[in-house]
């Protein structure tokens, strides 16, 4: 696996520095800005940024480089193909975040307050947000490669923009048909708030994991059932 | 005897091709020519036994195993070039073999030197800024550079120019000096297959027409040119092949004593065919 890893980190090298790049940009930006910007979102924009970005580089230079093949007549099984770019790419994910902390405590012009940010419900919140995004799209990459990425990113794009017009346009802000997102954003703001216990962090936990073993069986079996 | 591959009953279907019950076996040590025409099912055959894609019904064991049961320890032991090699353009040629080197038990890094000068490799070269014949002396090199029992060469001669295409055929039948490598090699340019291959096999249209050794195939089979007139009702289904030109037809058959007594010696020649010939009047009649 560590083969694995290593080597999809030296194809991508270049990507992942320019990526690496982009979002130091956008991390001096938003912690210069963060006056009228919560750092929660901040940290979870930063984690959530390289994580799609990791699932979209893969998935794109392998589609591009037709490489899939290449990968998989080395002596190595499918599913350590998967399980090495899963882990690499949570690696990465956690590693920003650190990166992400560090950066804006050294930035002399930072106006994030780092200890209101880098707390466990503000991280463990964010990891949950990541890995629902996530766990959704590293199936769709596996299966239908750039293709699936754009279907995914275009199909929630769509999604919000008619939720959006239905909301200004039909005054649906209160309606059932909103039900399930007002449902979300409660539930998110209750965890981030004081009430939330040790509890239901765990249950965070609990749900971070589901999602993620989840996706992970679920991409493993379509990668063995992709024909290259 | 020892097999290095043993293919039962394959089936593989797509929605505008269907491999069907392919069965044919390949002894340890011998090479094996894989041939028809474009389209016939030979990549989806490799592909099948590297396990590239999945198999709808049938067997594959290579050097004696399973190839989905025992899949990281056969391809330990194979060497593999693909018809188009895929590679990342932006490493050289020493850090991708550095690379794909880590994941062979056996790479051995002097032996990649050596051919990728015998190949006029530059090390130090961008992958991607090679021709695809250099390209696929990378992918032969690469192949050839952990000590491979089986290679499976899906068109390993495309795109290369005739000087190498001869020294490629010579480095492989050299091979087989140990006796312990063998080589199916796919190709739908059959004159590559005249001197080295010991076994041909025939796909067309997804079915296996024939898999034999060659001397078998050139004494089992004889090819016929005569006047048009020859051919008739009696004659006809004696051959596999017809092909009828204004001047006469050419006729490839396995009943070579039956025709002979029929047309007669004077009215017809008979000649023992080529691959290509044998290739080219199935693939029309088809």
């Amino acid at each position: 696996m560590l083969r694995i890893m290593r080597q999809d980190l030296i194809f991508n090298r270049n990507n992942l520095l320019l990526m690496l790049a982009i979002m130091s940009c956008v991390l001096i930006y938003f912690s210069a800005r963060a006056d009228g910007f919560s750092p929660r979102a901040y940290f979870v924009l930063a984690a959530f940024y390289v994580g799609a970005s990791m699932g979209i580089t893969l998935a794109a230079r392998e589609d591009k480089h037709k490489t899939a093949a290449l990968i998989c007549s080395l002596p190595v099984r499918r599913s350590t193909v998967i399980a090495a770019r899963f882990v690499l790419t949570w690696a990465l994910m956690l590693l920003t975040l650190v990166y992400a902390s560090v950066l804006t405590a050294v930035l002399p012009f930072s106006q994030v307050d780092l200890s209101s940010a880098v707390n466990v419900k503000f991280v463990l919140v964010g990891l949950l947000i990541l890995s629902a995004v996530f766990s959704l799209m590293l199936p769709f990459t596996v299966r239908f490669g750039v293709m699936g990425v754009m279907l995914f990113l275009v199909a929630g794009q769509v999604l919000a923009l008619l939720a959006m017009l239905a909301v200004h346009f039909f005054r649906m802000g209160n309606s059932s048909w909103s039900f399930p997102l007002r449902t979300v954003s409660q539930g998110l703001r209750f965890l981030l708030g004081p009430n939330s216990t040790f509890l239901h962090m765990l249950a965070v936990v609990a749900v971070i994991l589901f999602l993620n073993g989840a996706s992970f069986f679920a991409s493993r079996a379509l990668y063995a059932r992709r024909d290259l | 005897m020892d097999d290095a591959l043993v293919i039962r009953n394959l089936s593989k279907s797509y929605p505008d091709f269907l491999l069907r019950e392919v069965s044919f076996r390949l002894p340890r040590g011998y090479i094996m020519g894989l041939i028809g025409p474009n389209g016939a099912g030979k990549t989806t055959i490799i592909k099948l036994i590297l396990n590239l894609v999945r198999r709808d019904d049938g067997q594959i064991a290579v050097l004696g195993r399973d190839n989905i049961a025992d899949e990281t320890w056969i391809k330990q032991r194979i060497g593999f070039v693909h018809e188009t090699p895929a590679f990342y353009g932006h490493l050289t040629v020493r850090r991708t073999a550095s690379l794909a080197g880590r994941f062979y038990d056996a790479w051995d890094d002097g032996r990649f030197r050596r051919l990728a000068g015998e190949f006029g490799l530059p090390l130090g070269k961008r992958v991607g800024r090679l021709s695809r014949g250099m390209k696929m002396k990378l992918a032969l090199a690469l192949a050839l550079s952990h000590g491979a029992e089986f290679l499976l060469l899906d068109e390993p001669t495309s795109g290369l120019d005739p000087v190498f295409r001869r020294e490629l055929l010579a480095t492989l039948s050299g091979l087989l000096q140990d006796g312990r490598t063998s080589v199916l090699f796919s190709t739908h340019i059959t004159s590559d297959l005249e001197r080295p291959a010991d076994f041909i096999t025939f796909l067309l249209d997804g079915e296996v027409v024939f898999s034999s050794s060659r001397e078998a195939l050139r004494d089992s089979w004889i090819l016929v040119k005569g006047g048009g007139d020859l051919l008739d009702e009696c004659s006809r289904p004696l051959f596999r092949a017809v092909r009828e030109t204004p001047f006469g037809f050419q006729g490839l058959s396995s009943r070579g004593a039956e025709v002979r007594r029929l047309l007669g010696e004077e009215r017809a020649t008979y000649e023992k065919p080529t691959l290509d010939e044998i290739v080219f009047l199935m693939s029309k009649e088809s």
